[in-house]
């Protein structure tokens, strides 16, 4: 049983840029997401080139690569048309025993990040990965993208 | 040809194992250099892909190297150096080796180990080979005339590209002047045609609300199928 959903943000969120700028590196920069309940895997991928940036990782399970390239590809769905209207935020994706939350943001203006964070699902509460990835990239977060 | 299975990759894994330091020179068309510190790759430049210097002063970040520990720099740089290395080894190209001491070259100290160069390389040129047959970095593309049926939403990368893709420009050309990775540049060219904002030049417009029908049947980019080597 698959479910996916989708939300849209309605305003840009705070910029933060200078940990982008910083000399963190991009493990220690995930590390507040390791402290999810039921956390297995994230990891943050350029959305253009689909290249890894950095990872974490609980379990031996998951290819890396795969993850990302798992990341990279749910990009065209969050889009097109179907972000017509504003922005398409995150993905979630409700896979047998683990969620997979991708979430999309932009440390600058010609730069798309995707970040995955898979927590088992029956340790995790939903609505608290989410608040915290949202904590996480609001961080991170860049400029709002142009609508044609 | 595979990249991993070309010369110059046998030499440069070679060169890895062995620890050497020194600069591999790259002739042809597409040429440039590959530097190594002990093994590692630390970079790489194209003479079809921007260099390190330009991506940085387009995205605004410090070009001297006592900059280089941020993380904005470091992505750049190994950007650049995977961009070029995938330019590099996918042209037949000869390569010659000169050892030298240890100078860092632009992109700092901080290297890339041969395999996961090669794994990332060999990723890349698996996606490229999906795009091509309806895009290349060489392709020339222009923005379709006339105005969408429907609202679409780009990124500020896209829009760069549509603003500047008023006349034939190819996605090599467009990186060129944006200073972007020409292989992303590529990927989001690729993704405009199919979402019918751009066409490659010579190739009919599609009618407006016939994208759909348009898009049937046409090659689509899998990152996924790209591991499956």
């Amino acid at each position: 049983m698959r479910r996916i959903y989708f939300r849209r943000i309605g305003s840009c969120l705070s910029v933060r840029r200078d940990i982008f700028l910083s000399a963190i590196p991009v493990e220690m920069m995930l590390a507040p997401v390791r402290q999810i309940d039921g956390f297995v895997l994230a990891c943050l991928a350029d959305a253009s080139s689909g290249m890894i940036l950095g990872s974490l990782q609980d379990e031996t399970g998951t290819r890396l690569p795969v993850a990302a390239a798992g990341v990279v590809s749910v990009l065209p769905m969050m889009t097109g048309e179907l972000a017509a209207d504003g922005t398409v935020e995150d993905v979630i994706v409700a896979v047998g025993g683990h969620y997979h939350l991708i979430r999309l943001f932009r440390p600058g203006p010609a730069r798309r990040l995707l970040l995955r964070v898979t927590p088992e699902r029956l340790q995790a509460s939903l609505a608290m990965v989410y608040r915290e990835i949202g904590d996480f990239s609001a961080g991170l977060c860049g400029e709002r993208d142009w609508v044609a | 040809m595979i990249p991993l299975r070309n010369p110059v990759a046998v030499r440069l894994g070679k060169l890895a194992g062995s620890g050497w330091t020194g600069v591999v020179y790259l002739s042809g068309e597409c040429g440039g250099v590959i530097r190594l510190i002990g093994g590692d790759v630390v970079s790489a430049d194209s003479r079809g892909t921007p260099g390190l210097a330009a991506r940085l002063a387009k995205a605004g970040v410090s070009a001297g190297l006592d900059g280089g520990s941020s993380l904005e720099r470091g992505w750049l740089s190994r950007e650049a150096t995977v961009d070029a290395a995938l330019e590099l080894l996918s042209a037949r190209t000869r390569a010659r080796f000169r050892a030298s001491g240890d100078e860092p070259g632009p992109g700092g100290r901080d290297g890339l180990p041969v395999p996961v160069l090669m794994a990332e390389v060999g990723r890349r040129y698996a996606v490229v080979r999906q795009m091509a047959a309806l895009v290349t970095a060489d392709t020339a593309v222009a923005r379709n005339p006339g105005p969408l049926s429907r609202a679409i939403h780009v990124s500020g990368f896209q829009w760069a590209i549509l603003i500047r893709a008023g006349g034939p420009a190819t996605p090599r050309s467009l990186a060129l002047e944006l200073g972007q990775s020409v292989f992303s540049t590529t990927i989001e060219v690729f993704r405009m045609v199919t979402l019918n904002l751009l066409s490659a030049a010579g190739a009919p417009a599609v009618p407006a609300g016939r994208a759909g029908e348009f898009n049937r049947g046409r090659p689509a980019i899998s990152f996924i199928r790209a591991l499956a080597r």
